[in-house]
């Protein structure tokens, strides 16, 4: 069973799932860490029981996992006392870290401490460990006066998708390469990759490991990743 | 140069005597007035830029070591009662956003960096790593189940209850009177251990040093009871672990909560890489903050080796 964590909100994570093989997938959403039943062993967690789409389900049947949620909003715990939402979000996004990582099982991400599917990077340690994967990179400029940070807003971009071994979007087989480079820098399988297309072409312009999991391609790639690491 | 970022409190204080004990010197950038600070930084990929202080300039290179004890905006008392969308409220989250970017890769000596502090987000998550340097951890579960706490209470007596994430919340006992209450776990993970009776020690350590404090209470969290403090060794073998332990972690501060237990095993319940560390003793408190010193101090001095030193140097202001 492949586990898509997603916002209540994200129709993505529903429309994966429906491309997904029927009953190959279920999504845990952050109202299924308020439904009775989860029981994890902080020490052995390979007999976890686990809540996810309202029913339960043992860990060690999960397969893969998708996460595409950064965090647990407190803005989507509607059904917690306003004034616990942030404090209760905080304890779900901890839980399921841990919970996360401890999974033995393929993830597109893997959770790292602060961040639910990969490291939690901000543009300037995305932009150095571009460099240092040897991708072409411009210089960022950051300022607490408003101007240098705005600077990039009209640069064009093109996008590369990298899922395990496949790449969608963009098609320069270069570009393509040095996607694949920076996702395995940032330990990740699941990474779109923007590059510069004006002054610097092929530059490097911004990461994101959340990319639209319901554009075309993108489940079939998610499917064909767990089925080689099924089989790896 | 080194660079101070935090608020006026008591560890920083320590420091700053450390610092001007041995007559290094350094900019400290209060968090709580930012209002007259400017950052500009450009990354190419390395962070060069300018720090603007009180009409001040100093070069971004020019420091070599930086201490990191920031304070989430929100919390400090000039913003609690602004509107977060004044334009000092996005000034100060700007700078805030852009000085912890900077922290995180600057090309210098960062106690401690700040992805590095992410692990005590997750209790669990942590404990695993702490296993790993040989400390014992409790039996633990995390659930929404109260009849799974019911029968893990009845398994191990004694146990109690404390956060999953890094917002602090005082250890408890579980006891006949929460039976009511447990059904609330229904509403959110939550972590209950195995209680362990014995001796609190709480370690600091500092690069490769550390001291110990060996800490009588009358409270499950020491923290909230009556407590003595005296200063103690540890046996070698777990002063090592202590020492694996902050490095696996990248921390070159952090406040390691040890337990012996009554059959001699030791347990490890935490590493806070932000300790406060002036609360363990007036004497504890000042070496502590003397050995920070020297150790951002003395990177200083040889990241600056065979390099012009720029800048304007100024001391703590008074």
């Amino acid at each position: 069973m492949i586990l898509i964590v997603a916002s209540r909100a994200d129709d993505g994570a529903g429309r994966l799932s429906m491309e997904l093989p029927r009953g190959s997938s279920v999504i845990l959403t952050p109202l299924d860490l308020s439904r009775p039943g989860w029981r994890v062993n902080g020490r052995e967690t390979s007999d976890s029981i686990a809540v996810a789409g309202g029913r339960t389900l043992e860990s060690r049947g999960i397969t893969g996992v998708v996460c595409l949620l950064p965090r647990v909003f407190a803005k989507e715990l509607g059904h917690i006392k306003a004034e616990d939402r942030a404090y209760v979000a905080d304890e779900m996004t901890a839980f399921l870290v841990f919970w996360l990582s401890s999974l033995d099982c393929p993830k597109l991400n893997s959770p790292t401490p602060g961040c639910l599917s990969g490291p939690i990077w901000s543009r300037e340690r995305w932009l150095l460990e571009a460099a240092s994967a040897g991708l072409p990179v411009t210089t960022l400029r950051r300022s607490t006066r408003a101007a240098a940070d705005a600077e990039c807003s009209s640069e064009r971009h093109v996008t590369v998708t990298v899922t395990g071994r496949s790449c969608l979007g963009h098609e320069d087989p270069q570009l393509r390469e040095r996607a694949r480079r920076l996702a395995s820098a940032a330990g990740v399988d699941l990474l779109s990759v923007q590059f510069r297309t004006d002054d610097t072409v092929g530059g490097f312009a911004g990461a994101d490991q959340f990319p639209d999991v319901s554009q075309p391609g993108v489940a079939e790639a998610i499917w064909d990743f767990f089925q080689d690491a099924g089989r790896a | 140069m080194i660079l101070l970022w935090g608020v006026e409190e008591a560890p920083l204080r320590l420091l700053r005597d450390g610092l001007e004990e041995i007559g290094a010197t350094f900019l400290f950038l209060n968090h709580a007035d930012l209002s007259r600070v400017h950052l500009e930084v450009e990354y190419s990929p390395r962070a060069a830029g300018v720090l603007e202080v009180n009409g001040t300039a100093y070069r971004l290179e020019a420091f070599r070591s930086v201490f990191v004890r920031p304070h989430d905006v929100s919390d400090l008392p000039d913003f609690v009662d602004r509107e977060a969308a004044s334009a000092g409220w996005r000034h100060a989250g700007a700078l805030q956003s852009l000085l912890w970017s900077y922290a995180d890769v600057a090309d210098a000596l960062v106690v401690n960096r700040p992805s590095a502090m992410l692990s005590n987000g997750s209790k669990p998550y942590q404990s695993r790593l702490i296993e790993k340097q040989g400390f014992e951890v409790p039996e633990t579960l995390l659930t929404t189940d109260p009849e799974a706490v019911r029968r893990f209470r009845a398994a191990h007596a004694d146990v109690i209850y404390k956060s999953i994430s890094g917002t602090r919340s005082i250890v408890s006992r579980l006891n006949d009177g929460h039976d009511g209450r447990l059904e609330d776990v229904r509403w959110c993970p939550t972590q209950f251990q195995r209680y362990v009776d014995g001796i609190d020690y709480r370690v600091h350590v500092v690069g490769n040093w550390l001291v110990a404090a060996r800490i009588l209470s009358d409270a499950v969290d020491y923290r909230y009871g009556t407590t003595e403090m005296e200063r103690c060794e540890l046996p070698a073998s777990v002063a090592g672990r202590c020492l694996a332990l902050s490095q696996a972690l990248r921390l070159p501060l952090a406040g390691i909560d040890l337990r012996q237990a009554a059959d001699g095993r030791w347990f490890c319940f935490e590493v806070n890489p932000a300790p406060g560390f002036s609360a363990y003793g007036v004497e504890i408190g000042r070496e502590i903050g003397h050995r920070i010193a020297r150790l951002l101090a003395e990177h200083d001095e040889r990241g600056c080796l065979g390099a012009r030193r720029e800048g304007t140097y100024r001391s703590w202001p008074k």
